[in-house]
């Protein structure tokens, strides 16, 4: 009840009832950007008199009732705001705070965390923000978790230079990927499509671990991050960023927006990212870093019909290449021999969605949704003598109503959607295709009051797969709030997956290792259930805050990659026994003092499996215990800002197999040494534009000889997957954000 | 290695900090209605000669300001922020800086 107090702000111009019908006059604005919302909706609380704002966000309002009256402005993509009008004056101006704000709660308070988590919502979302993402300058995704504990980023090879996430200490293929809310990079996107996500771009990162939202799909086995772009409402008409690391790598950002005619407003991404010099610092004959040409283009149109109807039009288009292997490889005369060692990724991907919504002046509380997408994603490589292509064709639609039941505590969510793939692949002679049509139906109940200390989710999806038919998605969240800063969050659920052998895993071409399929994959399966608690508080004026949560997932079925029971191969098959990952993790965050800000977090992750000769191994080259330190500062107007991360990665097992002589076991396998990382950087704010210096790996941390047998990589013991950690000394980097209001 | 430790003290030794400084405090009154008015004036202040911290609170249209004497003086702060398109207590607005604000930040709020 207190929120409410402090939501409505009390406006009494004159403290005269009145009994006749007035006019009440005022504007809706969106509180970040500062401009006038049209198309938002404006409702006198508990009656079906409303109005829509014009072009200028202005609205007016006849109410009839005795004053005071409530008054609820609302807009998709932002909280709702209610003020209590006591008297009928003249305007009245609404300023509404993005969805994920905790502005609610924040009346005074000057700054909002870079990281936090969220102390309203049911479900446990990490919300990574504008602030935050600066910190990894570069310069997609897949750097951004950089200095985030619970998102780890590690190289898949020392060749081809992608990395990879993980998250609850298995696999990025397990965490669905989402672009504001619509499933992206699935299939065989997933290896390299964090890379196709430059930093500028984006606005915020949401993280929840576990079971995720039934809306989305089944495939959020461990967890969804959702990428939230920049948008029109919110930035100023141009921003460019310009990158370069003494590397060779150099990139140029362009985020424009322009109001067009008719409602229609346009948004424009570019992103061109090259590296075009060899380096080969550890003197193996392999290039350390790829060579890069990427171009990246996004299109987006906003419509707002001023009344009911709002849509986005989105077109995104990708072109990359990139190759690399040994310095000494020319494609035109050493592929497909054995002279030189070379490869080359060359993506083509083509993406377009459409959003519509349709909202109801009288009843803010219901509208309908649809979203349809469709995506074309082309991979033609080679590494070595591995040729590989690969295409995937993906249409997805999903239908949704919202509704309450009796009052806005109770909303409800029902939905249909329908997904349908067709992969093409070729590995060398052996060709494959795969059609997968899967339609679905899901429901989601939620309950949420301010005045409860209880928060339920309650969600399940049927759907029918075209190849392994019916599969049952039940996902459960609760939340319990001990007082307003000690909340505890559960949540469980089943998610599936159906795996992609050879994309799922490509680090592996690069080795001699045969890839060897034991048996046809089924699809993936699993339970996870997690709890969370956090606990906020004041020290002395400065917010301290403590967060502690545990995930566990159990797999039915998984298609296991096992690199420990044969030294001459991978093998590929289904889960014979248990396979189960457990993922503890602790985060302290403390404002020391004033723009001081402390992040100290360990994570202890253990994931267990049973391989076909050696039961209960740890997943190879995963670091069980890990520590990270963040301290960022600010000087009092933001005009310097620093920031520095340390982090320990503990030892690793190596994917060292058994054989005849030497059987191995989880205590008699190899380990690698642990490590510390150290990164910083400083921005410095100019009126017009910042720039930003900063270095990664200022220790020196190289792992030697990443590459096994480097100077024979067509004999059979050549192997550059088992890198455990970074293969470059440090990089220096530099740039300027420039903004245009 | 060494090369890199010694590139990014040179570099960190070019922030340099204001000693001697004389640091006093104003409030000043001033015509902003909106987050969009804080951030604007926050923002262009801060990088005023003498200015050390700003904050700006919507609901009073109250501005506080430290500021270094030796640097500026409240009287050129006032006139800073006239330039930006506000009022600054009895000092009016400069009218070309206040028609170039965005429609949600004049005194009334509405596009004229």
């Amino acid at each position: 009840m207190k929120k409410r107090i402090g939501l409505s702000v009390m406006i009494a111009f004159f403290s005269v009832n009145t009994i006749a019908q007035t006019v009440l006059q005022g504007m809706v604005f969106s509180a970040k950007a500062g401009t006038s919302l049209p198309g938002a909706t404006v409702v006198e609380l508990g009656t079906v008199n409303g109005a829509i704002t014009d072009l200028n966000g202005g609205f007016s309002l006849s109410v009839s009732t005795h004053f005071p009256v409530k008054i609820v402005a609302s807009y998709v993509g932002l909280l709702p705001d209610t003020l209590l009008v006591s008297a009928p004056s003249t305007t009245i101006h609404f300023s509404l705070h993005e969805s994920m704000s905790v502005s609610n709660e924040v009346q005074v308070v000057a700054k909002r965390q870079s990281t936090e988590i969220s102390t309203l919502k049911t479900r446990s979302v990490e919300i990574l923000g504008e602030q935050e993402l600066l910190k990894a300058a570069c310069c997609n995704l897949s750097e951004s978790f950089e200095t985030n504990p619970s998102v780890d980023v590690s190289y898949g090879d020392a060749v081809t230079g992608i990395k990879e996430i993980q998250l609850l200490g298995l696999s990025g293929i397990y965490t669905q990927m989402m672009s504001e809310a619509i499933p992206t990079l699935r299939g065989i996107a997933v290896p390299y499509g964090l890379n196709f996500v430059p930093g500028p771009w984006m606005e915020s990162i949401q993280i929840s671990k576990g079971a995720g939202s039934v809306a989305n799909g089944y495939e959020a086995l461990t967890g969804q991050i959702n990428i939230e772009f920049k948008k029109p409402e919110k930035t100023k008409p141009f921003f460019l960023n310009l990158f370069a690391d003494d590397e060779g790598r150099v990139e140029a950002n362009i985020v424009a927006n322009t109001k067009l005619a008719n409602k229609w407003k346009y948004m424009l991404m570019m992103n061109a990212s090259n590296r075009i010099t060899k380096l080969d610092q550890n003197q193996d004959g392999f290039l350390d870093q790829p060579l890069l040409q990427l171009y990246n283009l996004y299109n987006r149109f906003i419509y707002h019909s001023g009344k009911n109807l709002e849509g986005q039009i989105g077109v995104k288009t990708l072109y990359e290449n990139r190759s690399g292997g040994q310095s000494k490889f020319i494609k035109s005369v050493d592929k497909g021999t054995t002279h030189a060692y070379g490869f080359e990724v060359i993506t083509k991907r083509a993406e377009i969605y459409t959003k519509t919504g349709l909202v109801f002046p009288a009843t803010p509380w219901k509208s309908i949704g649809l979203q349809l997408s469709g995506t074309v994603h082309d991979q033609q490589s080679f590494y070595g003598l591995r040729n590989y292509n690969a295409k995937q064709q993906s249409f997805y639609s999903n239908y949704s109503y919202i509704n309450i039941i009796g009052t806005t505590d109770h909303k409800y969510k029902i939905g249909a959607d329908y997904k349908w793939d067709y992969y093409n692949e070729s590995l060398n002679d052996s060709a494959f295709t795969r059609l997968e049509s899967v339609p679905g139906v899901y429901a989601e109940y939620t309950y949420s009051c301010d005045d409860s200390k209880f928060g339920i989710i309650a969600g399940a999806r049927a759907d029918y797969h075209n190849i392994y038919g019916w599969w049952f998605t039940p996902r459960l969240h609760v939340k319990y709030n001990f007082t307003d800063n000690l909340i505890v969050r559960v949540s469980g659920g089943r998610g599936y997956r159906n795996p992609n052998v050879y994309a799922d895993n490509m680090g592996v071409f690069v080795s001699s290792k045969k890839l060897i399929v034991l048996e046809s994959p089924k699809p993936e399966d699993a339970w996870n259930g997690g709890a969370n608690i956090t606990g906020k508080t004041s020290l002395q004026g400065h917010e301290a805050s403590l967060s502690v949560d545990y995930y566990y997932t159990s797999f039915n079925n998984q298609l296991i990659m096992d690199q420990y029971s044969q030294s001459d191969a991978v093998l590929y098959y289904n889960l014979k026994g248990s396979s189960t990952a457990s993922s503890l993790q602790t985060t302290l965050s403390y404002e020391v003092v004033d723009r001081l800000n402390l992040r100290l977090s360990y994570k202890i992750d253990d994931v267990n499996t049973d391989y076909l000769t050696v039961k209960s191994m740890q997943k190879p080259l995963l670091a069980n215990n890990k520590a990270l330190m963040n301290l960022s500062y600010a000087t009092a107007n933001e005009i310097w800002t620093f920031d520095a991360t340390l982090q320990w990665e503990g030892s690793k097992n190596l994917p060292v197999a058994a054989n005849a002589s030497t059987p191995i076991n989880e205590n008699s396998i190899k380990k690698s040494p642990d490590y510390f990382l150290l990164q910083a950087q400083v921005t410095k704010q100019f009126k017009k534009w910042e720039a930003y210096l900063g270095g990664e790996n200022l220790l020196n941390v190289m792992q030697h000889d990443p590459i096994i047998s480097a100077n024979n990589p067509f004999s059979s013991t050549f192997d550059a997957t088992r890198i455990y950690g970074p293969i470059m000394g440090p990089k220096i980097y530099i740039g300027i954000r420039l903004t245009i209001k | 290695m060494k090369n890199y430790i010694i590139k990014l003290i040179c570099i960190l030794s070019l922030i340099s900090f204001g000693v001697n400084a004389q640091i006093t405090k104003a409030v000043i009154k001033t015509s902003g209605v909106c987050e969009t008015c804080k951030e604007t004036l926050e923002h262009n202040l801060k990088f005023e000669k003498g200015i050390k911290t700003v904050n700006f609170d919507v609901d009073s249209k109250l501005l506080s300001v430290q500021f270094d004497q030796k640097k500026t003086n409240i009287n050129a702060i006032r006139v800073a922020i006239t330039k930006i398109g506000y009022d600054a207590d009895s000092l009016a607005a400069d009218p070309k800086a206040y028609n170039k604000l965005k429609n949600c930040c004049k005194k009334d709020g509405h596009s004229h």
